[in-house]
């Protein structure tokens, strides 16, 4: 999530809200019970804190006079913090491939001193929640390619 | 890209923060751009170009080991 100085962007909406939908999705029936157990309250309970944040971020914004708001704006929009922003991005992007990699190599042969059978399932299923991302940034960069 | 900014805005006696607010940018990049240690986008180069009333040659300095 980009940090944003000035008003919440609609992407920050978009996805404290998605966080929400995810964790209510994720307790449907449908699901196994370990899954439905587990893990929807730690997607519900930070998308609304997420929600309550930008809320009250937004009211502090539309509190200031015109020219602190126009400043926070610049800080937003200024090419260099954008272009420190996306280094950054790119950077932990990076090692997380790096730490994702080396943890399924250790997984693997590690799984049977495991004591919780789930803390391996839910550990595979970010695993492979993280190549669709991969895959997703392939084809973002693919489009981007042939729009630019 | 080394430039001229720094000397540009002396000579003018005009502050970082008047730049920076001539050119729709944060006083933080005008201090990168003088240090040398970010180089401008082909906008903000024209735009600090137009703000001092030059060219982008004569307010940045292209040099030949870059390329």
């Amino acid at each position: 999530m980009k940090q944003i100085k000035g008003k919440p962007s609609r992407w920050q909406w978009i996805m404290s809200l998605g966080l929400i939908v995810a964790g209510l999705f994720l307790a449907l029936p449908v699901f196994p019970e370990e899954i439905r157990d587990n893990i929807p309250h730690l997607l519900v309970v930070p998308g609304f804190v997420v929600l309550l944040f930008l809320w009250r971020r937004k009211e502090k914004y539309d509190d200031l006079p015109l020219e602190e708001q126009r400043k926070l704006d610049l800080e937003d929009q200024d090419e260099r913090n954008q272009m420190i922003y996306e280094k950054a991005a790119l950077r932990c992007w990076q090692g997380e491939t790096v730490l994702m990699i080396a943890g399924l190599i250790l997984a693997i042969p590690l799984r049977n001193l495991w004591q919780l059978e789930l803390g391996y399932k839910v550990f595979y299923l970010v695993l492979l929640l993280y190549w669709v991302r991969i895959l997703v940034f392939e084809g973002v960069r693919w489009w981007m390619n042939r729009k630019y | 890209m080394a430039n001229r900014i720094a000397e540009l805005r002396k000579a003018r006696k005009i502050s970082q923060a008047e730049l920076a607010d001539g050119v729709d940018v944060t006083r933080q990049t005008i201090i990168s751009l003088e240090n040398g240690r970010y180089n401008a986008s082909l906008l903000l180069a024209h735009k600090i170009a137009r703000y001092f009333g030059l060219t982008i040659e004569e307010v940045f300095l292209f040099e030949e080991e870059e390329a």
